[in-house]
């Protein structure tokens, strides 16, 4: 395991542009992080300070900062497309398998590679947020502070599940371009399938449709944070209240898509001519 | 004799089209193998089969006896073909570097690899900035790193100058001096003719022959003669028991022999008979007349 990632970290880091995508996908995440967190002072007209909304409570910034960070996926989507479509295009993909390598094996130093970045941006956010935690939370109590670390779990799953699906649209269009479009097409088919369902039945029969589906399921591991924000500065208004919390089904879901998706992946391989 | 590859039976369809057809032969250690045929005869389609980027419909193959799985039989392999392939944003050293961690070799191969094929004062270049003779060269250095039991070569002057055509056909040699076994496909007759002992004749997926190479050149050669007795010569040709026909072509008359028989031996039996010589020329039928008369398709 050790030595495919290992390759595959070689093609990666050598090449400048998933090398400098690599880093924008890491380090931007962490400096809008940190950026928000500082008091920010507007020519003294007046400043702001987003801690000061309570943003930075523990528990509640395990979700916000993993909810924010997950959009940062995409500059790290790109890199997983063009890992798949480099190879296409530079035929290297023929040139491995020859070498020795089994096309099981191709297939899972991309993968675990997938897992390896999204492991690290977990950490970082993780640790990340903890510091930002400490620093402006009331609370400090470990108990409170490692409440809904639940967070970082759906986060690292929701990049894994993500990153598969770019890794088997690499695989299916073999062009990084096409694949990202394909991304884009799968977004507005989603809605598509969720509009004829509305149309046969009811709104709420869409929904729990459009949940099972790839980007959708992943989107809902974790929840928009807006209303808990607003809830939590008017806890009177009881309307508000919806169901926030990582649910054990939403992670089957992608695990289930996951596991879909390297597999088509494989197979895929597997069935073509090089 | 240790076999390395056996084929038996393979068949490959690209939908209607068979581009392999029921093809089967053996790969022994030791010797040099040459795969002939015309383009789109088949020939990269087996060896895609046998290096496991090709899915077969039909039929087996297997390295070793079948005594380990395709990929890791491939790690005791070195393939080039067509192009070689490599990552352009690498340097000749890093490519190779990738090459021994797939194939588990050491790094300590890489510059030893290197100095054969010449490029170990290039290996930090990028590989987008070599030619195509480097390039080509550098994945016969990358098909060398593992010390491989055998050599396969699709193709392998592709695309050269004459210069680069030498250069590779020397570094073929030198390596099939040193025992290495050698599998190289090609529809240049004379490359496979200088360097190959076995050959394997192709024709649209079919096998048409297998052999040793001066097996499949089985005639005893002919004699191109001129003489001023013109009739004499080719009536007492005609009626000789030791020839096999007999071709005029204006003055030159090409006697085929039916048994082996030397140029002084039969200067001096015409002299005997009266019949003086102004030409006479020896000669062995070329694998390229062998070829074009084994794939003839008229």
């Amino acid at each position: 395991m050790l030595r495919l990632v290992n390759l595959e970290l070689q093609k990666l880091l050598l090449n400048r542009a998933s090398k400098v995508l690599i880093f924008i996908s890491f380090v931007l995440p962490f400096t809008v992080l940190i950026l928000s967190s500082i008091k920010i002072n507007f020519f003294g007209f007046f400043t702001l300070e987003l801690g000061e909304l309570g943003i930075f409570n523990f528990p509640i910034i395990w979700h916000i900062t993993t909810f924010f960070a997950s959009y940062f996926k995409l500059f790290f989507a790109i890199v997983v497309v063009s890992m798949i479509g480099n190879e296409y295009s530079n035929k290297t993909i023929k040139q491995n398998l020859i070498d020795g390598l089994s096309k099981k094996e191709f297939i899972l130093s991309k993968f675990y590679t997938i897992v390896f970045f999204s492991f690290l941006a977990t950490v970082l956010i993780g640790v990340g947020s903890l510091f930002i935690g400490l620093y402006y939370s009331s609370y400090t109590e470990a108990s409170i502070i490692f409440r809904e670390t639940e967070y970082l779990l759906a986060y690292f799953l929701k990049l894994v599940g993500f990153f598969s699906l770019c890794l088997f649209f690499g695989m299916l269009v073999k062009r990084s371009a096409f694949a990202l479009a394909f991304l884009f097409i799968l977004y507005i088919f989603e809605w598509i399938i969720f509009w004829i369902v509305a149309q046969a039945s009811s709104t709420e029969m869409a929904w729990k449709v459009k949940n099972f589906l790839p980007l959708e399921s992943m989107y809902n591991l974790i929840d928009q944070p807006f209303q808990r924000v607003v809830m939590t500065k008017y806890p009177e208004k009881i309307d508000m209240a919806y169901d926030y919390a990582v649910h054990w089904y939403e992670i089957v879901i992608v695990l289930a898509w996951t596991a879909l998706f390297v597999f088509l992946s494989y197979r895929l391989l597997k069935k073509r001519d090089l | 004799m240790e076999t390395i590859l056996t084929i038996k039976n393979l068949t490959k369809k690209f939908g209607y089209l068979t581009a392999v057809k029921d093809l089967s032969f053996t790969i022994n250690k030791g010797n040099v193998y040459g795969i002939l045929g015309p383009n789109g005869s088949g020939k990269s389609t087996t060896l895609g089969i046998v290096l496991n980027v090709v899915n077969k419909t039909s039929g087996e193959f297997s390295w070793f006896n079948g005594s380990v799985s395709t990929h890791e039989a491939l790690k005791k392999v070195g393939a080039i073909i067509e192009n070689p392939n490599f990552y352009p944003y690498m340097t000749a050293y890093q490519n190779l570097k990738l090459v021994c961690k797939i194939k588990g070799v050491d790094y300590s191969k890489i510059d030893e690899k290197l100095a054969i094929v010449g490029l170990l004062e290039r290996k930090d270049s990028k590989f987008s900035n070599y030619s195509l003779g480097m390039k080509q060269r550098l994945a016969i250095a990358s098909a060398l790193l593992n010390d491989p039991e055998i050599l396969i070569l699709d193709e392998p002057t592709n695309g050269l100058d004459p210069q680069g055509i030498h250069q590779i056909r020397t570094l073929i040699k030198k390596i099939a001096s040193e025992g290495t076994t050698i599998l190289l496909a090609s529809h240049l007759l004379d490359e496979v003719e200088k360097v190959c002992s076995h050959v394997v004749v192709l024709r649209k997926g079919e096998k048409l022959y297998s052999g040793r190479v001066d097996e499949m050149i089985s005639s005893h050669g002919f004699f191109e003669l001129k003489s001023e007795q013109h009739e004499a010569l080719a009536s007492f040709l005609q009626n000789n028991p030791n020839f096999l026909s007999v071709k005029q072509e204006g003055e030159l008359i090409t006697a085929f022999l039916k048994e082996p028989m030397d140029a002084a031996t039969f200067n001096k039996l015409l002299f005997d008979n009266g019949i003086t010589l102004s030409h006479l020329v020896k000669r062995k039928e070329s694998l390229e007349e062998q070829f074009l008369k084994l794939t003839d398709t008229i």
